[in-house]
């Protein structure tokens, strides 16, 4: 179970850098700013943030742990942050709410993060059972939640209106589909954030008990299919998106 | 909400329409655009005009007394008066 697990969130890992490295060049040429902040995202946080705080968390050598622990969570940090203004730029450009949500997800994430670290520096590896760090877990798991509900519910409702749009010739298929894969990969995280908030709940070990290792790796092995369908899209698919007008309604 | 240029400027042609005042018309402009899953803030031009084809007839045909098709062609043209404003 254990191999599988390191299998499909590696798997996550390394497609979160390639689509994050991808975006971040991409977003020097167009100097488009979503595509900076989700490149950022997406390389910053599942890219570089979490290996680095795995393997920080296993290594021995106690200073050597705590810089990797540490640049892994101010990764971590940073990505999700980017993420928080992302769905704001992208979905709610005139929204000074939605700027203030991000500022506050990015800050309470901020917070627990920075005394998880001190925590590491101080305890070690073993610091994951106390229940201060606990604490830090659900507040950080909560954010992501948060952050992956508001992905989701945005990415569906412009999947509807887009899917509306084509019916009348507007809009194009592959980017109404690219919505709704968006939407399922919100929608998929706030999934495994929910069962990860329920067993730290319950006082599972997230690194070794069943559900929650079974809730990170299913959802981070399906999200690498759908951050290549989204990001990196094979010819193939696009061209069966765009096979024509019923087909790509039926499609999208 | 303030809608686009486009919108406000057919709002007001549409409000003029036989049957129909200021909120009438932007109530019934708005609810064409969100069949068409558009936004009045950001729709623009070409969206509107297939909206004025496809969309507002169906939406004004309960309106009593009014041309719909005298009504829509008009509003094609102020659309198009607009986007050449908005082009130079």
């Amino acid at each position: 179970m254990h191999l599988f697990v390191f299998f499909c969130v590696a798997l996550y890992s390394v497609m979160s850098a390639v689509v994050g490295v991808r975006l971040v060049l991409r977003a020097r040429h167009t100097r488009g700013l979503p595509e900076l902040l989700m490149g950022v995202a997406y390389a910053s946080a599942p890219g570089f943030g979490y290996p680095l705080v795995v393997v920080g968390s296993g290594v021995v050598d106690r200073t050597v742990s705590s810089l990797l622990f540490g640049v892994g969570q101010a990764c971590i940090v940073f990505g999700v942050t980017c993420f928080l203004f992302f769905n704001g730029r992208v979905f709610r450009p005139e929204s000074r709410q939605a700027r203030v949500a991000a500022a506050l997800g990015g800050l309470a994430l901020g917070v627990s993060s920075w005394h998880r670290v001190k925590v590491h520096v101080a305890v070690g590896a073993a610091a994951i059972s106390l229940s201060s760090v606990r604490r830090d877990t659900i507040v950080t798991v909560v954010v992501l939640g948060l952050a992956y509900a508001w992905t989701a519910t945005e990415g569906w409702r412009q999947h509807r209106m887009m899917r509306r749009r084509a019916q009348i010739g507007l809009g194009d298929p592959v980017v109404a589909n690219r919505f709704l894969l968006w939407a399922i990969a919100g929608a998929l995280q706030c999934v495994s954030d929910a069962v990860i908030a329920f067993s730290v709940h319950r006082g599972d070990n997230l690194t070794a008990d069943l559900l929650p290792l079974f809730a990170t790796s299913s959802v981070g092995a399906v999200n690498s299919v759908l951050l290549v369908l989204i990001f990196m899209p094979p010819a193939a698919y696009v061209r069966w998106l765009s096979r024509g007008p019923r087909g790509a309604l039926a499609a999208v | 909400m303030a809608g686009s240029a486009f919108f406000e400027a057919i709002c007001r042609a549409l409000a003029g329409a036989d049957g129909m005042d200021r909120w009438t018309a932007r109530g019934t402009l708005q609810l064409a655009l969100m069949d068409a899953g558009l936004d009045a803030a950001t729709v623009n031009a070409t969206q509107l005009e297939v909206v004025i084809d496809r969309l507002l007839p169906r939406q004004l045909q309960s309106v009593a007394g009014m041309n719909v098709t005298r009504v829509c062609a008009h509003l094609r043209d102020v659309l198009a008066g607009a986007a050449a404003e908005d082009a130079r």
